[in-house]
């Protein structure tokens, strides 16, 4: 599965977009069988926690599929609870 | 750290947010159980945005007035400047998508270059292209520059070397265009989308 | 645009948007406003709620259509037979506003005796040279005068002498006769001119029913007159023909007979594509001009030194009499003390034009390898380009190629994945070309102007960085320039003296060195050369080198040093007025509706209550009402030219000359001098066209720029390989050549590929089903795309046939999400006499059903 690191900036439901370190943006979708739900995506966008998304890549969506997201920065809080 | 949570906590959160029992007990489906966990914590997203700045569309040439909203320098949010006489806030299909036009996944960061006869492109540094570029905008302008036409009458031009584009720039951009490739390097061939 | 320029003086939009909600007509013809300008379009449909009719006049029934009152279709390319129409119906009816055209227009003007019309020479006017396949002009002129033309290029290529001739204009007003009698006043050579331009013409010449065709000219000139006024919008449905300059000069003269022009609600909005068309026009990259309306050097024309050049461009009469402190406040921005008097303060270094340096030419100039190293900055000429498989074999002729875009573009992708090389004709490692593509910045990512339709400049902020290595063009210009200086830092050549003496030392901002925007808007608005103080007026710009100004009709966006009127944000409150003078600039002096001294009758009074604007205070001796007046403030209306004392500039034009650009301040009905191709608009047939012409023998533009080549092939005309009238058009979701939006997920969802309309009738001909492929070719090529048969487009009715129509969506390419072939495969360079503007809505081509290279 491949992966990418960066900050996640906008949320609507289950799709997010991710901006990497370099200014990419790219645009994913909660899978399915991802750990966490919907409600668990705002709270990294309003506190800019750095994330790796495990991810594949359908060929008929722009998008790309968010497996399991983890957070890098120590700080970090768990996005649940 | 993995985010996740545990299988308990997901089905617990299936059941809190399952709306048909809420239902069947009288909470009105249009209404209270039509809430969800999510939906509850929804909020405004300028409410994030720690800067505002006005801009401009930049489709066509009609001039809505756009309000742009960021956060840690990322922009967050775009809409129509409520206050504009020309588009009173609105914003066309187009103008909407501008949020999406700044983050698509297709726009580039890095500077790709193709050698002659390459079959790929290669990511290359930027002050690499500029040195190059110059070099080469140099060498073009030195092999190919008039001085005079062969019955005397001064052109101070080049022939060689040409720039196409302008019409989605600002005038500031298209001053400087100008002005360096015109007033300075002697080109002629200086064009844009306004004949297209 | 030299159709609005050679009639009213200026070049652009007469009035601003929000304007056109006080019609009580409004014409959208040459545009689908509803679809393209969407936002603007606003303002009909308010002025409909309030009474006014709404008219579309098209090749298609577009989402305009079904919001106007009456809807005409015309063959594409047919337009100047439906505007004479209008013309002539105004004329025999006798329906034009006499106070105002009398006063403000040259219809009492007498035109030189030896002009021949077009209507006695069959297409041809005097003055007409087979040989060069051009006009001669001088019997075009005013009546034992040489009128300069109001446009860019004032100075008329005429076998006589222009400072000689000229000279007399400030002897005495041009030659006129009130009664209209004299046979050659402007108003029976119109007569004689649009005699043949009756119902019947236009309905054999257009296809749209005569009865349709009365109404529309009962409601224009129904609109006008004292209480009531008009406006025409129009877009690229007009510019993109060879005759597309006529076909706005044939609006602007039914705006002039009904005295529409200067008024609130009436004049012309020209609806232009790009965010910054306008300002890139005024600040022009473009060839022929130097910033705000000055000539580019020519070679063939006497500018040699800055005298002659000053001698030849200034008019001794009208506002252009001003021009020599602009070209010298100009040299003085760009060469700033390398320049002096006596090396007319550096003009010598300014490159001279040798001919058409414009796109059309330069693609052929490219393909044929004259041209080695290319610029692109945010185009896309292998899809927007005409005859686009010749556009993207012409790049494969490159030594190197820089585009900077947002995405990768068609453009720079030709190498591996252009039509060329996608069908096996050349090998990416045949291709020498040394191919750069760079990120660039967007609106919010960088500082700056834009110009919109209507002349407004509006700044917009940086409000975050551009991702990754991307920078504004000011960001590459500036650095480029400043790597350029350093490399011809040493050299003692002449030829380089020009980049060293370039003024060049914006200050830079940020860790990116990103060059102060507002810095050159400083230097477009101009400042006094010592003291380096902002200048508030062109008013106050000076011949001598002591001011210092890039683009002289931007002078008071910025008048003091910390005052940029660009940023203004202040709209005036519902109760009025209406004009919003806070909210950004307008070029020139903030004038919102130019011309406006015609809002008021000749002795100053407003022509009614109901369309009070501007109007003369005779108390306080001044011009004053809720827009800035364009027109000397303190001019009396009774103020006449004292011609024994040979008044020159602004002092030869009286109180009652609103048109303050042209040498006799009176809006030009026929344009004597500026137009290559006729003083009065005349219908000709697309350079490709299904049908003979029936108007005169000489089938299309004598002048069109037409560049026949094996690799730029052409239909006959009625070519029966070619029987479709064929146009192009564009989407609401889509922009110009696509990258900014079939890149962007959410529009290419809207508009996911390319498509062509046809009619039921035509479908039926091939049995093509809705969403069918459909073969569509041309003689440059042929592309595949689905069928759209819809009702919308209707087969044209002309008195001898049927001609069908094929409508097709121009914007596809196979970069980003939404794909499709390139349309302007299929379409030629051609172009416009006076602008070289492609000919991309009036084409012809055949139709086949199933997908090229299908079999089928």
């Amino acid at each position: 599965m491949e992966t990418a690191e960066g900050i996640v900036t906008l949320v609507q439901e289950g799709r997010f977009k991710l901006v990497t370190g370099t200014g990419r943006v790219m645009h994913f979708v909660l899978a399915h069988d991802a750990a966490i739900e919907p409600e668990d995506l705002p709270p990294l966008a309003a506190r800019q926690t750095r994330v790796r998304v495990a991810y594949s890549r359908p060929d008929h969506l722009v998008a790309a599929i968010a497996h399991t997201l983890s957070t890098l920065d120590q700080q970090a809080v768990e996005a649940t609870g | 750290m993995k985010l996740k949570r545990s299988i308990g906590e997901r089905v617990a959160g299936f059941v809190r947010d399952w709306s048909l029992p809420r239902q069947l007990r009288g909470e009105d489906g249009s209404r209270e159980a039509a809430a969800s966990t999510m939906s509850r914590g929804l909020r405004p997203r300028l409410e994030q945005a720690d800067t505002i700045g006005t801009s401009i569309c930049p489709y066509c040439a009609v001039g809505c007035a756009q309000l742009v909203y960021a956060k840690d320098g990322q922009v967050i949010h775009v809409e129509g400047d409520p206050r504009s006489p020309i588009n009173e806030g609105t914003l066309c299909p187009k103008g909407a998508a501008t949020l999406d036009l700044m983050t698509s996944p297709e726009r580039l960061t890095k500077i790709l270059y193709r050698a002659p006869h390459s079959d790929r492109w290669e990511e290359r540094p930027l002050l690499w292209a500029m040195d190059r570029i110059a070099f080469l905008a140099k060498r073009t302008r030195d092999e190919s520059f008039v001085k005079t036409l062969p019955d005397g009458t001064p052109v101070n031009h080049t022939l060689a070397l040409a720039s196409l584009g302008g019409a989605t720039l600002d005038n500031e951009e298209n001053y400087l265009i100008k002005k360096l490739f015109g007033g300075g390097l002697g080109m002629v061939w200086i064009e844009n989308q306004a004949r297209v | 645009m030299p159709s609005l320029g050679a009639s009213f003086g200026r070049g652009a939009a007469t009035l601003p948007e929000w304007d056109i909600a006080n019609a009580d007509c409004i014409l959208v013809m040459g545009s689908n406003m509803a679809e393209n300008h969407p936002i603007a379009f606003r303002f009909a449909l308010q002025a409909k709620e309030r009474g006014a009719t709404l008219i579309h006049v098209d090749p298609r029934f577009t989402r305009t259509s079904a919001l106007c009152d009456i809807y005409a279709p015309v063959r594409p390319g047919s337009d100047i037979a439906f505007l004479g129409g209008i013309i002539h119906y105004i004329l025999e009816r006798d329906l034009w506003f006499k106070d105002y055209v009398l006063a403000y227009t040259n219809i009492s003007t007498i035109i030189d005796e030896r002009f021949q019309d077009a209507d006695e020479g069959d297409g041809f006017f005097s003055g007409w040279n087979e040989e060069s396949r051009s006009y001669k002009y001088d019997s075009w002129q005013y009546q034992g005068e040489i009128v300069p033309s109001s446009l860019a290029e004032h100075y008329v290529n005429t076998t006589e002498s222009f400072s000689e001739k000229t000279k007399r204009m400030e002897k005495g007003p041009p030659p006129r006769d009130p009664t209209l009698q004299h046979p050659h006043c402007v108003y029976q050579i119109m007569r004689r001119h649009y005699a043949r331009y009756t119902p019947e013409m236009v309905e054999r010449t257009t296809g749209c029913p005569r009865d349709v065709f009365l109404k529309i000219a009962e409601e224009l000139t129904r609109n006008s007159g004292r209480e009531r006024t008009g406006a025409i919008c129009y877009a690229v449905g007009w510019t993109h023909h060879t005759t597309g300059v006529q076909m706005i000069r044939a609006a602007a003269i039914i705006q002039g007979l009904l005295g529409n022009v200067g008024r609130p609600g009436g004049g012309i909005l020209a609806l232009r594509g790009h965010s910054s068309i306008q300002g890139s026009t005024d600040i022009p990259t473009l060839y022929n001009m130097l910033p705000t309306y000055l000539p580019q050097p020519h070679a063939y024309k006497p500018h040699k030194t800055l005298k002659d050049y000053i001698d030849s461009e200034r008019t001794p009469t009208g506002w252009w009499h001003n021009f020599p402190k602009y070209a010298v406040s100009l040299c003085r921005a760009w060469y700033g003390d390398n320049g002096s008097e006596a090396n007319g303060w550096g003009f010598d270094w300014l490159p001279r034009i040798v001919g058409d340096h414009s796109q059309l030419p330069m693609t052929l100039a490219i393909r044929d390898g004259v041209i080695r190293g290319l610029f692109l900055l945010g185009q896309n000429p292998a899809v927007g380009g005409h005859n686009a498989a010749l556009v993207q074999r012409g790049l494969a002729e490159l030594d190197w190629l820089v585009v900077r875009d947002t995405g990768e573009t068609e453009t720079a992708s030709f190498w591996y994945k252009g039509r060329p090389v996608r069908e096996g004709e050349i090998r990416p490692q045949d291709i020498k070309t040394e191919v750069f593509l760079m990120p660039a910045s967007l609106a919010a990512e960088k500082s700056g102007t834009l110009t919109n339709t209507h002349r407004l400049l509006q700044w917009h902020d940086k409000v975050v960085s551009g991702p990754g290595d991307s920078r504004s063009e000011t960001w590459f210009i500036f650095h480029l320039g400043r790597r350029l200086k350093r490399l011809y830092a040493t050299s003692i050549d002449p030829k380089d003296r020009a980049i060293q003496a370039l003024t060049w030392d914006y200050p830079v901002e940020g860790e990116e060195e990103e060059p102060s925007a507002e810095a050159i808007l400083k230097e477009m608005n101009g400042y006094s050369w010592q003291e380096r103080r902002q200048i508030g007026s062109f008013r106050d710009l000076k011949d001598d080198g002591s001011t210092a100004c890039g683009a002289w009709l931007y002078c008071g966006v910025f008048p003091e040093e910390d005052k940029n009127l660009a940023r203004a944000r202040r709209a005036d409150p519902p109760a009025g007025p209406g004009t919003h003078l806070g909210w950004g600039w307008a070029w020139p002096a903030n004038r919102r509706n130019m011309y406006n001294r015609a809002s008021a009758d000749p002795d100053g009074r407003p022509w009614s209550e109901r369309k009070r604007y501007i109007a003369w205070d005779a108390a306080q001796r001044q011009w004053t009402g809720p827009d800035v007046v364009d027109f000397d403030p303190d001019k009396p209306p009774d103020y006449q030219p004292d011609w024994a004392k040979d008044p020159e500039g602004m002092e030869a034009l009286g109180g009652d000359c609103p048109f303050i650009m042209i040498a006799d301040g009176k809006l030009s009905l026929f344009t004597p001098s500026g137009l290559k191709d006729a003083p009065l608009p005349t219908h000709y047939e697309p350079v490709e066209s299904p049908i003979q012409n029936p108007f005169y023998t000489q089938q299309h533009s004598p002048t069109a720029k037409i560049w026949q080549r094996p690799d730029n092939p052409l239909a006959a005309p009625e070519d029966p390989r070619f029987p479709y009238a064929l146009t192009t058009y564009r989407l609401t979701e889509h922009h110009a050549g696509g990258t900014p939006t079939r890149s962007v997920p959410v529009t290419a969802e809207l508009q996911p590929e390319g498509f062509a309309e046809i009619s039921p009738e035509l479908a039926k001909l091939y049995g093509i089903a809705n969403l069918d492929w459909v073969t569509v070719s041309t003689p440059r090529g042929e592309i595949a795309v689905k069928a759209l048969v819809t009702e919308r487009v209707r087969p044209f009715r002309l008195d001898r046939r049927t001609v069908h129509e094929v409508g097709l969506v121009w914007h596809f390419g196979w970069q980003g999400y939404a794909t499709g072939e390139v349309a302007n495969i299929l379409t030629s360079i051609v172009g416009d006499p006076n602008t070289s503007i492609h000919e991309g809505k009036a084409l012809v081509c055949n139709l086949q059903r199933g997908r090229r290279g299908e079999g089928s």
